[in-house]
């Protein structure tokens, strides 16, 4: 056998040993500090918390009277298109909504950050930032605020707004 | 000497299927990132102006807002697609090792440039461009080991991602009570009016369905032992199971990278009855 092989043995090996153990929650922080690149994937489909709920982003103005605008609705993903199994762009912005939503609710939790910190994290930039330039701003907006809905259900949807942000200049 | 023929033969089958499956993974994804390119602009989902905040940026600062601008994605983009072209060759070439280095160089770096919105289909597809690499490394060496360490990786990570998703949803009160079905289709997301009309109230079936994701993906390790008629069978089940991703949950783009794993998984299984002497 090869030096090359037996290194590329010994490195697939290593590889599936890291892979098993950053399924469990004890070791991701661990693992995530060296996986940069995304190498160790996790293989925790759908489990154990399915995404039960849609998320919807929206957002509100105030203007220099200090009146309240309506909220509306920020455009981030269209539904399915017919043959969305073979052809589904879509799903991305639907992803990275629910990922940055996940990331929001999780940095929540953290004590280090919680919600004094949640303005100054990435993910809650990123959809504030999104908003703020995917609405066009009412005429005499000076301020604006987003907020997430979750929704649950089929035919009856229910709404919840999960997170409510401070009003930032416009 | 007959035997190694027969493996050799073998490995050049399974590399060609997984580097056609691949491609055609390649392809896709390219193709929908394509679509939504818009996502990478100044104002987009995915704007550098935000996410060059984030920690653990890994190349210098002056060059930061260039290599993750979006003409280099779109350049990065082009390379995948011209990789996925070039493999699809029906039988194992001197391109493929540059080929799938590139796929798997441009899944790192998609990677990292967008870090929200990836999925499944994006870690088995570097999973994939990794083992095809790996093969292609040892066919053009004409070293067998180092062929079968990519089969291991391909036929190893394939095993842990059916094993942990069943044994993921076992420890799930929600899987196992039957609810996490209705649950997933009546989303917008990943949802199917269909089956949530079918499903709604037959909450037996929803039980049912559930049960036989968790037990069938946690008994998967089996299709390394299975006599190789049982294996294929089993395997043409989950090839179903993925389809059916797809059509009810719009995961169409899990069903290419999932697929490129199985003829690893033969090859292994044929290897491991070897070496128990069951075959």
């Amino acid at each position: 056998m090869s030096l090359a092989a037996v290194l590329l043995y010994s490195i697939v090996t290593l590889w599936l040993v890291i892979t098993l153990l950053a399924q469990h929650s004890r070791f991701q922080p661990l693992i995530n500090t060296f996986n940069a690149l995304h190498v160790i994937p996790r293989w925790t489909f759908f489990a154990p918390n399915p995404g039960v709920r849609d998320y919807h982003l929206v957002i509100r103005e105030r203007c220099g009277d200090g009146r309240l605008t309506c909220w509306r609705s920020v455009p981030v993903y269209s539904s399915r298109p017919r043959f969305g199994y073979v052809w589904n762009p879509q799903k991305r912005s639907s992803k990275i909504m629910n990922d940055a939503v996940q990331a929001i609710k999780l940095l929540l939790k953290r004590e280090n950050i919680g919600t004094a910190g949640i303005p100054f994290t990435v993910p809650y930039l990123l959809l504030l930032y999104y908003a703020a330039h995917a609405v066009p701003p009412e005429p005499d907006a000076v301020e604006f605020q987003i907020a997430i809905i979750e929704s649950t259900g089929h035919d009856e949807r229910k709404l919840e707004c999960s997170f409510l942000s401070s009003f930032h200049g416009r | 000497m007959a035997g190694e023929a027969g493996v050799l033969v073998e490995i050049a089958l399974c590399l060609v299927i997984t580097k056609f499956l691949l491609a055609a993974w390649s392809l896709l994804s390219a193709a929908e990132w394509f679509f939504n390119l818009h996502l990478f602009r100044t104002n987009g989902l995915l704007s550098w102006a935000v996410l060059r905040l984030r920690p653990n940026l890994i190349c210098t600062p002056a060059i930061r807002p260039y290599v993750h601008s979006e003409r280099v994605v779109i350049a990065v983009l082009l390379c995948r697609i011209a990789a996925a072209l070039a493999l699809l060759t029906p039988y194992p070439g001197p391109a493929d090792l540059p080929c799938s280095s590139i796929i798997l160089l441009s899944c790192f770096y998609i990677s990292r440039r967008t870090w929200f919105g990836g999925d499944g289909s994006d870690q088995m597809g570097m999973v994939i461009a990794a083992g095809v690499a790996i093969m292609s490394a040892g066919i053009a060496f004409n070293d067998n080991h180092l062929v079968l360490s990519g089969v291991l990786a391909i036929g190893g990570q394939a095993t842990l991602a059916y094993f942990v998703a069943g044994a993921a949803k076992l420890a799930s009160p929600v899987w196992r009570d039957g609810s996490a079905l209705m649950g997933v289709m009546k989303t917008q997301s990943y949802g199917h009016p269909s089956a949530v009309y079918f499903g709604e109230h037959r909450p037996r079936f929803c039980s049912f369905v559930c049960w036989t994701t968790i037990v069938t993906e946690m008994l998967f390790p089996l299709i390394l032992f299975a006599p190789p008629a049982l294996a294929i069978a089993g395997l043409l089940c989950f090839a179903a199971f993925h389809f059916s991703n797809a059509y009810f949950m719009g995961l169409n783009a899990f069903v290419w990278p999932f697929l490129a794993t199985y003829p690893s998984l033969m090859v292994a299984n044929s290897l491991i009855r070897d070496w128990l002497g069951w075959a």
